[in-house]
């Protein structure tokens, strides 16, 4: 039940005929209460004659699932199944972040018809978007009052990380085909695998000219290598409280999103296998398993939903996480943070357990308002801004050079570096023959 | 496919959830009516010295003890009440506690009874009636009773009586005054009129259930309110100004005025409830943590700022200037700031002792020192780093 702004107006008019019949009779009482019963039977009349919003059925038809800053359209079928015309305000109950464009749109449909309701959705933050319900007001003939009943439409809309970072995958991918053996360029280094012999072309690194084969077809022949395949990586994502960090209008944990797509993207590709798990004190999102083009859109889906926690991250926990997940040698990534030497001292004490085994590469972001707060010496509190910066940097350069010590390698960049960096780390490791 | 499901309850739902509530209401509803009808209504009522009144401040004992003697009471709460029963040899016995009564109407009535009782009149009152006497003051609440001093018999048959509001006698010669207090106050005053007597009395405990009782309290009452047989027993009300009023707002204005605005507050109240009724619940929104990152440099910074570090501040940033420099000069990790300032000073060709105190030794005593050192090593820093080339050579 609900009036419209016609059933107010209905009521102020009654100043027309109480002062003009209180003026000429002098006793305006029953003037008020005739028009206001006169009021109270128009809309009791028009809520009764109104179409029922019960008999709608409504039917949603919605993508699973969209990139974050792209848009798609939501449609709803509403049929009515009444007998009365359904002249109704249509509300899609989409939560605030889904960004729906109209959220109430106006339609009328006559009796066993079906009338659709289109809108974009625009969503502006990651994870699942729900709308729960449809209410429907559907109004009398006189438009004075309105029933109104909340429709169970359940939609989801799966708001999948954007992977911006993805602009750096070809030209890193063509760093990576000039690793292989089918490109000229040569590339020796211990641990890459023989694939085949060719014919010298200029430009070829003499040294891997094969001699004996060059003996015996009697023209130069060189010995061609390439990357070895089918390793293993396992990225490790922190989503305990450091990951909440916003830095540069990027909280750290989406930075990590794009940077381990990049590089899931990218080993991939190369023929390693990826696995992924996101991590604080429990297992917050895992992709095992997967291979080629399925690895993207599984881990996509699976960090959709994953958000930072106010939690301390189990760094103790991690060994057996990476244990679980592979019992060979393995790259290990951890995205996490680097900061003070305190909150790092849980990574630097589990460190030596995975450098023992693995290749340990820890990336974390850093703050490009810090480096530059550094340099920034105009007025006191300046000063005070750029010792406490300084203080700061120091700090991360410490505990860099404690956990290179350990036997890890150390990635830093801003939240737009940090993603092609690491790539470009992984690609380096490939080239050297260290994975 | 069917209907869908309908998540608001429909009207059947709705009572049959909130039947306890309308229970309950209802119930307590009808409790409050029993209460209000079985004792309630009375006891608002009861005034001061209301003659049908069982209360304390009522005085339905007196007036009861006179019905039993033989003397007829009539209570009377408008002075046209009053005046109809004033036929006769007739006492009008008169308390008019919250000065509703105009003066002339009183002399009005007191002309027409015979004997006027007045009790506790104020100083229009009295000028009206009894132009010769003038109100005294009042007596403490706990004095002790007055003995009567005088002649008039109710005064005598009671012989003492306690005394709260005392008269004066200043110009009427055949006035006579009853339990005297000093110096010529009176609680009680006697004037002989045209056909009986004015009596003003100034304790109108004295006639209360609660009081009666007390020394000649009783004696006093029933002498002076039984010397006829008929009473008036007069409490003017609200009613007996209104008459005299001039014209209120409400018959100033023309008679629509309070319609309209009651239309104005229903076309309020039904606006309210047009712009009030929301479309469906509100949509809840789990939302994700969000910390920005440099709070805690510059709370770090805040902290140096307030506590004065000033040498924690520069240590700060010369470790990090001379690292720095260390690095672009290709100095090996292990050196020392000094040797590092050193080298600074011969790649720029500064006097040594200027960089090695800008780097080093100078210690900050104050802001103004601080910026002074900050600035000159972030200024050596530049020059060290625009002396080499991007190669790291000179």
């Amino acid at each position: 039940m609900a009036v419209t702004g016609w059933f107010v107006a209905l009521v102020a008019l009654g100043v027309v005929p109480v002062v003009a019949v209180g003026q000429a009779t002098g006793s305006a009482w029953p003037v008020l209460a005739a028009w206001l019963a006169l009021c109270l039977v128009l809309l009791v009349f028009d809520v009764v004659l109104a179409g029922s919003p019960r008999r709608l059925s409504v039917e949603r038809s919605l993508p699973d699932r969209v990139r974050l800053g792209e848009s798609v359209t939501s449609t709803l079928l509403i049929t009515n199944r009444g007998r009365r015309t359904v002249r109704a305000l249509v509300r899609d109950a989409w939560q605030p972040s889904a960004r729906a464009s109209l959220p109430r749109q106006r339609l009328v449909i006559p009796p066993a018809e079906r009338r659709a309701v289109s809108q974009q959705l625009q969503p502006f933050r990651r994870g699942d978007r729900m709308s729960a319900q449809v209410i429907v007001r559907a109004f009398g003939p006189l438009r004075l009052g309105a029933r109104q009943a909340a429709l169970s439409a359940p939609g989801r809309l799966r708001v999948l990380p954007p992977f911006n970072a993805r602009k750096h995958l070809p030209s890193r991918l063509a760093r990576l085909r000039e690793l292989d053996g089918s490109s000229a360029v040569m590339v020796r280094g211990q641990g890459t695998e023989f694939d085949s012999l060719r014919e010298y072309v200029r430009g070829d690194d003499v040294r891997s000219i094969d001699w004996r084969a060059t003996a015996r077809r009697q023209d130069l022949v060189v010995r061609t290598w390439r990357p070895e395949r089918d390793r293993r990586v396992v990225i490790v994502i922190d989503t305990g409280r450091t990951s909440a960090a916003r830095i540069d209008n990027e909280p750290r944990i989406d930075t990590s999103f794009e940077a381990s797509l990049l590089l899931a993207a990218l080993a991939t590709r190369a023929g390693d296998r990826v696995d992924v798990v996101a991590f604080d004190r429990r297992v917050r999102g895992r992709v095992q398993g997967a291979n080629g083009p399925t690895l993207l859109s599984r881990m996509v889906d699976t960090l959709a939903a994953v958000d930072p926690e106010l939690i301390e991250m189990d760094w103790d926990a991690v060994p057996g996480q990476v244990r679980d997940i592979t019992a060979h040698r393995a790259l290990v990534v951890l995205l996490t943070s680097i900061d003070a030497p305190g909150a790092s001292q849980g990574l630097l004490s589990v460190l030596p357990q995975l450098t023992q085994k693995h290749l340990v590469v820890v990336a974390s972001v850093t703050d490009p308002d810090v480096v530059a707060a550094v340099s920034q010496r105009d007025r006191r509190d300046d000063v005070y801004r750029a010792a406490s910066a300084e203080r700061s940097l120091l700090d991360i350069t410490r505990v860099s050079a404690a956990i290179r010590h350990q036997g890890a390698d150390v990635v830093t960049g801003a939240p737009a570096d940090l993603p092609p960096a690491l790539s470009d780390h992984y690609i380096a490791l490939k080239a050297a023959g260290r994975l | 496919m069917t209907v869908t499901e309908t998540l608001t309850p429909n009207v059947r739902t709705r009572l049959r959830r909130s039947l306890f509530w309308i229970v309950c209401t209802v119930g307590a509803l009808i409790v409050a009516l029993i209460a209000i009808a079985l004792s309630g209504g009375n006891q608002a009522q009861s005034r001061p010295l209301q003659a049908d009144s069982a209360t304390p401040t009522g005085a339905k004992g007196v007036v009861t003890v006179l019905e039993d003697h033989g003397v007829s009471v009539t209570a009377a709460d408008s002075a046209t009440d009053a005046a109809d029963s004033l036929n006769g040899d007739v006492t009008l016995f008169v308390y008019d506690a919250e000065g509703f009564l105009e003066t002339s109407n009183l002399a009005d009535l007191a002309a027409q009874a015979s004997d006027v009782v007045v009790l506790t009149p104020d100083f229009q009152t009295l000028r009206a009636l009894a132009p010769g006497v003038l109100a005294g003051g009042t007596e403490a609440t706990d004095a002790d009773p007055v003995s009567a001093r005088c002649d008039i018999a109710a005064a005598e048959r009671a012989e003492t009586a306690e005394v709260l509001y005392t008269y004066r006698i200043t110009d009427a010669p055949n006035a006579t005054g009853c339990f005297p207090v000093s110096d010529g106050r009176f609680g009680l005053i006697s004037l002989p009129q045209d056909d009986g007597t004015l009596t003003v009395l100034g304790n109108p405990g004295a006639l209360s259930n609660e009081k009666i009782l007390h020394g000649g309290n009783a004696a006093l009452a029933l002498s002076l309110l039984g010397q006829n047989d008929e009473l008036v027993w007069y409490l003017p009300t609200i009613a007996d100004v209104q008459a005299h009023q001039p014209p209120t707002l409400g018959e100033l204005t023309p008679p629509w005025v309070v319609p309209f605005t009651t239309l104005l507050a229903v076309t309020a109240l039904a606006a309210m409830f047009w712009r009030g009724r929301r479309l469906g619940p509100v949509v809840v929104e789990k939302m994700p943590v969000h910390v920005p990152a440099r709070e805690t440099v510059e709370g770090r910074a805040r902290l140096y700022e307030r506590g004065n570090a000033r040498e924690h501040a520069i240590d700060a940033l010369r470790i990090g200037a001379i690292s720095r420099i260390a690095r672009l000069l290709g100095l090996p990790a292990g050196a020392t700031a000094l040797q590092v300032a050193d080298a600074a000073a011969s790649v720029l060709g500064h006097d040594v002792h200027d960089v090695r105190a800008a780097l080093v030794e100078e210690q900050p005593a104050s802001d103004q020192q601080l910026m002074a050192i900050s600035s000159a090593v972030s200024d050596i820093e530049k020059r060290v780093r625009a002396t080499l080339d991007e190669t790291g050579r000179m």
